[in-house]
C-alpha cells in the first residue's frame, strides 16, 4: 500500500516534469501550428549540455539554467525565424523537425557516445536529497521541476488572459492575416513564443540533467509519454497540459509499480485510445491558447 | 485499358526478368553480395511503396511504419520458432495480423472530429513504442530475450536460403507495387486523393472518407507485415529495439519525399537511390555519420522537391536518360571503382542533382538548348502532405 | 410533399448557439432564399442539412428521409450537394479532374473513364471547358465560384445548397451567375441560395425566409418579406438598439 501511495506521489511529482517537457510542444502547436518534434531533442540536448558544463568547469548544475534557458530561447527565435522564411506549414513542419530530431540525435550520439551519463553525487547533490513527509519521499529534483512547472503554467495563463502579449498570441493563432490588420506583428510575437518554447524545453533538460541518468535513447523514449500529455491537455492549454502531466505521471507511477517500468508506455497509451474514443467530437473543444 | 495492360505485362515482365537473377548470378558468376543488394532494395521499395499508399495518397501521415513492420517480423518468429509452425503458413497470419493492427488504430483515431490528422500522425509514432513495450514484457513474444531465426527450414521450391530470401522479398515487393500502381489510377485512388486534397468536401461529394481511408491504412499496413514476416528471416537474430526503432519509419519516409508521394513510382525510384547510396556509404566506412545526412536529407527535400524526383524525371526525361547513362558509362569506363554498384551511384547522385534544379531555372535553360517546346511550371501546390480539417 | 422538411433543428457550438430553433419547408423545383444578418446561422443551417456536422436536436427531413444521424457522403448519395462561400477545389487536380471525381462518387458509382467523358458536359454547361485542363490555382474567382457549382452538379443531387455563391463578384459576373442558377432550376432542381445580394435573392427566389440570431423570423414572397418591419429590424437593428449602439 505504501508502494501504491509512493507511486502516486512520484507519479504526481514527476508528472510536473513531463508537462514541463510537453508545454513547449504544446505551445508551438497550439499557437503557431508547428509540430516541433526537434523538442525532444532539444531537451535532452540541454541535458546533456548541463552535464557537459557542469562536468568540465565543476558549478552547481542548477546555476546552469542561467546558461541553457537563454541559449535555447535564441535557438527557439533562429527555428522559427527559419520557418517563416521556408514558408512552412503545420505538416511540412513534421516532417523537417523529424529531419532536425534524427540530425540532432546523431550529433549526440556522435559527442556523447551511447554510454550512460550521470553527473554524479558529488557535482549533483540534489540527485539524492528528498523530503519525507509520512514514510512517503518527495525527491528533490522531480519536487522542485513540480514547481517550476506550477509556476511557468500558471504564469503562461496569466499571461495569456492578462497581458498585452498573450491575448496578441492567441489573436495570431486563431487569424493570423486578421492579428496583421489590427497591427499585431505576428511574426515578432510568433518568434518570442518560439524562444519561449524552447526555453522551457530547455529547462525540463536542467531537470533531467540533475534527476537522472541520460543516454540517447531517451529522447525517443519520451514520445510515448509527450504526446498523450499534449494531445490530452489541449494544444497552448498550459494548465490543462500540467493537469494531464499530473494524471499519465500518476498513471505510469501506478502501472510501474503494479506492473514493471516496461509498462508504462503502454498503459499511457491506453489513456490516450480511450480518451479518444469517448470524446469522438474531438478532445479540444475551446481551441483556445489558455 | 491498354495502357495498363500494358504495365501489367511490364510488370510480369520485371517480375521474370528479377526471379531469375540468383541463377544469372552462379552461371555468371558475380558475387553473391549483388543479391542480397537487390533483396534489400525489395525490402525498401515494399516499405516504402506500402507507407506511400497511406500518406501519399490520402495525406494522413503515418509514423508507423516500423510498427505494423514489428508486427509482422514478430508474429513469423513467435509462430514459426516458438509455436513450430511452417513459414509458409505463419506468413499470411503476419500479414493479416499487421492489418488488424492498423484497421484498430484507424478504428479509433479517424473516428475522431477535429485533427484528425495531427492525432493520427502522432498516435502513429506512439505506437510502436507500446508495441516494442508490448513485446518486451510479455514473454509469449519477445521478453527482453530476442529470438533466434537462424535455421529456420523453408519450403524446397524456394531454393537454398539465399536464393529463397530474395524470391520471397521479390514476390512481396512486386506485390506491393502492383497494389500501389492498381489504387493509384482506380475509383479508390481517386477518392483517397480527393481526401488528400480537402476531406471534408470529399465527403460532402460522395467520398465515403471512412471506408477508404481504413482500406488504405489496412492495405499498408498488411503489406508493411508481409514484409516484415519474410524479412524476419533476414534478421537472424530479432529483438526488440532492433526491429522498433527509428529506423524503418524514417527510412520510408525519406525514400518517398525523395521519390515523390503523388505517384506509385515515387517510393520506388526514392527506394532505389537511397538503397544504393546508403550502401555506398557503408563500405566508405561512413555509416555513423549516415543518420545525420539521411535526417539532412529529408530537411532538404522538404523544402527544396515539392513534388519529388520522379515527376522531374518524366518532365525531363530525356536529360535525365542523358545524364544518367552518361555518368553511369563514364565511370565504368574510367573504372574509378571496382563495384558495379558504386558507378550506379554516381549515375544516381548526378542524375538526383540535376532534378533538385528548380523549374524556373530549368526553364531558361531549356529555352536555350531545345527547340521552343513550352516547359509548364508545375501546377500542383506545395504540399507535401494534407491540412487537417 | 414538400423535398425538405426541418423541424426545431438547432445547433450550438461550446457557449455559442449558431441555430436556434428553426423550422422550415423547401418545396420541390422552387428556388428557395436563405437571408439574415452576419451570424444569424444560414451557414451553420447548410452545413447541417448537408451533413457537414450533426444538429445537435431537431429532425431533417429529405425527401422522405431522416438525414439527421447520416454521414455526409449517404446524405450526398441521397442528393443533396452544396458549394462553398469561399471555393474549395481539389487542388492538385484541375478543373475536369474535380468535376470527374465528383461524377465518380456523388448519387451513384461511376468509373474512371464514364467519369472523364462526363465531366464534359458539366465543364460546357459552366462554360469552364477551355480552362479545363489547367491547374485550379490559375482560375480566377468567377471561374472557381463556376467549379463549385460543376463539381455540386455532378453529383445529380435533386436539392442543391449554395453558400453566398455571388460574394466577392462584379455586377456582370453577377448576372451571369445568376443566369446560370436559373437554368440549374430550369432542369429541375431544387435550390435553397443563401445570399447577402438583396436585389439577386429577390429576383431569384420564389420564397424568401429570414434568420437572425439562429431563429426563424419571416418567410414568404420576396417583396412582402423584405418589407417586413421584422425583417428590417433584423438587419438595421431597432430604434432602441441603434440609439444604445
Amino acid at each position: 500500500m505504501e508502494l501504491l501511495a509512493q507511486g502516486i506521489v512520484s507519479g504526481i511529482l514527476v508528472g510536473g516534469l513531463y508537462a514541463l517537457m510537453s508545454i513547449g510542444i504544446s505551445l508551438s502547436w497550439g499557437a503557431l501550428k508547428i509540430i516541433n518534434l526537434a523538442h525532444f531533442s532539444f531537451i535532452l540536448l540541454s541535458a546533456y549540455i548541463v552535464y557537459q558544463l557542469t562536468v568540465s568547469f565543476e558549478v552547481d548544475p542548477l546555476l546552469m539554467v542561467l546558461v541553457v534557458a537563454p541559449l535555447f530561447f535564441l535557438v527557439g527565435v533562429l527555428v522559427q525565424m527559419f520557418f517563416h522564411l521556408a514558408k512552412v506549414d503545420e505538416f511540412k513542419s513534421l516532417i523537417i523537425t523529424f529531419g532536425l530530431f534524427i540530425i540532432f540525435q546523431s550529433a549526440m550520439q556522435t559527442i556523447w557516445s551511447a554510454d550512460f551519463r550521470r553527473i554524479g553525487p558529488v557535482l549533483n547533490p540534489y540527485e539524492t536529497q528528498s523530503f519525507f513527509v509520512g514514510g512517503i519521499a518527495f525527491q528533490l529534483p522531480q519536487l522542485v521541476a513540480f514547481v517550476v512547472a506550477l509556476l511557468i503554467a500558471g504564469g503562461m495563463w496569466l499571461t495569456f488572459t492578462r497581458t498585452y502579449f498573450g491575448k496578441a498570441v492567441r489573436a495570431v493563432a486563431q487569424d493570423p492575416e486578421m492579428a496583421r490588420a489590427f497591427g499585431i506583428d505576428s511574426r515578432r510575437v510568433a518568434v518570442i513564443l518560439s524562444g519561449l518554447s524552447t526555453a522551457f524545453s530547455a529547462l525540463a533538460g536542467v531537470f533531467i540533467a540533475i534527476g537522472q541518468t541520460m543516454f540517447p535513447e531517451l529522447a525517443v523514449a519520451w514520445f510515448g509519454i509527450i504526446f498523450p500529455i499534449v494531445i490530452l491537455g489541449g494544444l497552448g492549454n498550459s494548465l490543462g497540459t500540467l493537469t494531464a502531466g499530473v494524471i499519465i505521471g500518476v498513471a505510469a507511477g501506478v502501472s510501474s509499480v503494479l506492473w514493471g517500468p516496461l509498462s508504462a508506455p503502454l498503459v499511457t497509451f491506453t489513456i490516450l485510445i480511450v480518451a479518444l474514443l469517448f470524446r469522438p467530437e474531438g478532445l479540444i473543444t475551446k481551441r483556445s491558447i489558455a | 485499358m491498354s495502357g495498363r495492360v500494358r504495365t501489367l505485362v511490364g510488370f510480369v515482365a520485371i517480375a521474370v526478368i528479377l526471379g531469375l537473377a540468383p541463377n544469372i548470378q552462379e552461371s555468371l558468376e558475380f558475387p553473391r553480395f549483388y543479391l542480397i543488394f537487390l533483396f534489400t532494395m525489395f525490402f525498401w521499395i515494399s516499405q516504402a511503396s506500402s507507407w506511400n499508399i497511406l500518406t501519399g495518397y490520402s495525406g494522413y501521415f503515418s509514423f508507423g511504419q516500423g510498427a505494423f513492420y514489428g508486427v509482422g517480423v514478430y508474429t513469423v518468429g513467435v509462430l514459426v520458432v516458438k509455436q513450430g509452425w511452417s513459414f509458409m503458413t505463419a506468413l499470411p497470419v503476419a500479414g493479416l495480423l499487421a492489418g488488424l493492427t492498423g484497421l484498430l488504430l484507424g478504428l479509433v483515431v479517424f473516428r475522431v472530429r477535429r485533427l484528425t490528422g495531427e492525432i493520427f500522425a502522432l498516435t502513429t509514432l506512439a505506437i510502436a513504442f507500446v508495441l516494442a513495450s508490448v513485446a518486451r514484457l510479455s514473454t509469449f513474444i519477445d521478453g527482453g530475450t530476442g529470438i533466434f531465426m537462424t535455421g529456420t527450414p523453408l519450403p524446397e521450391f524456394l531454393g537454398e536460403f539465399t536464393t529463397a530470401a530474395y524470391r520471397l522479398t521479390l514476390a512481396i515487393a512486386l506485390i506491393t507495387v502492383v497494389v500501389a500502381y492498381l489504387i493509384h489510377d482506380s475509383r479508390l485512388g481517386w477518392g483517397l486523393f480527393a481526401i488528400r486534397d480537402d476531406e471534408p468536401v470529399a465527403e460532402g461529394l460522395g467520398v465515403p472518407t471512412f471506408r477508404y481511408k481504413m482500406v488504405a491504412l489496412g492495405a499498408n499496413a498488411l503489406l508493411a507485415g508481409l514484409m516484415g514476416g519474410v524479412w524476419s528471416l533476414q534478421l537472424g537474430f530479432v529483438t526488440v529495439d532492433d526491429v522498433f526503432n527509428i529506423r524503418v519509419p524514417l527510412f520510408v519516409i525519406l525514400m518517398s519525399v525523395l521519390g515523390g508521394m503523388r505517384h506509385w513510382m515515387g517510393p520506388v525510384i526514392g527506394a532505389v537511390i537511397i538503397t544504393t547510396l546508403t550502401d555506398r556509404l557503408n563500405s566508405a566506412g561512413l555509416a555513423d555519420v549516415n543518420q545525420i545526412i539521411i535526417g539532412g536529407m529529408l530537411v532538404v527535400l522538404a523544402l527544396a522537391v515539392r513534388e519529388g524526383v520522379y515527376v522531374r524525371m518524366r518532365r525531363r526525361w530525356l536529360t535525365t536518360a542523358v545524364t544518367f547513362f552518361g555518368v553511369l558509362g563514364l565511370a565504368t569506363l574510367l573504372d574509378l571503382n571496382d563495384s558495379l554498384i558504386s558507378d550506379f551511384a554516381y549515375a544516381m547522385v548526378a542524375t538526383v542533382v540535376v532534378m533538385l534544379v528548380p523549374d524556373r531555372v530549368w526553364a531558361q535553360f531549356a529555352d536555350l538548348f531545345r527547340r521552343s517546346e513550352p516547359v509548364e511550371e508545375p501546377t500542383e501546390a506545395e504540399d507535401l502532405t494534407r491540412t487537417g480539417p | 410533399m414538400s423535398i425538405l422538411q426541418v423541424t426545431s433543428v438547432g445547433k450550438r457550438f461550446g457557449g455559442v448557439v449558431a441555430v436556434d430553433d428553426v423550422t422550415l419547408q423547401v418545396e420541390r423545383g422552387e428556388i428557395l432564399g436563405l437571408v439574415g444578418p452576419n451570424g444569424s446561422g444560414k451557414s451553420t443551417l447548410i452545413n447541417l442539412l448537408s451533413g457537414f456536422y450533426p444538429a445537435d436536436k431537431g429532425l431533417v427531413v429529405f425527401d422522405g428521409n431522416d438525414v439527421g444521424e447520416l454521414a455526409a457522403h449517404r446524405i450526398a448519395a441521397l442528393g443533396i450537394a452544396r458549394t462553398f462561400q469561399i471555393p474549395r477545389p481539389f487542388h492538385t487536380m484541375t478543373p475536369r479532374e474535380n468535376i470527374a471525381v465528383s461524377y465518380m462518387f456523388g448519387r451513384s458509382p461511376h468509373d474512371l473513364v464514364e467519369a472523364r467523358a462526363a465531366a464534359e458536359e458539366w465543364l460546357a454547361f459552366t462554360g469552364l471547358a477551355l480552362v479545363a485542363d489547367v491547374g485550379v490555382d490559375q482560375l480566377t474567382l468567377h471561374q472557381l465560384k463556376f467549379l463549385e457549382l460543376a463539381r455540386a452538379l455532378a453529383t445529380h443531387p435533386t436539392l442543391l445548397l449554395l453558400d453566398e455563391v455571388l460574394a466577392g463578384l462584379n455586377p456582370t459576373e453577377i448576372n451571369q451567375s445568376m443566369e446560370m442558377i436559373r437554368r440549374i432550376n430550369d432542369r429541375g432542381i431544387t435550390l435553397v441560395i443563401v445570399e447577402h445580394v438583396i436585389r439577386a435573392i429577390t429576383a431569384l427566389s420564389n420564397r424568401i425566409v429570414v434568420l437572425d440570431q439562429g431563429r426563424v423570423v419571416a418567410t414568404g414572397e420576396p417583396q412582402k418579406v423584405m418589407s417586413d418591419p421584422a425583417v428590417v429590424a433584423a438587419y438595421l437593428g431597432t430604434k432602441r438598439r441603434d440609439a444604445a449602439g
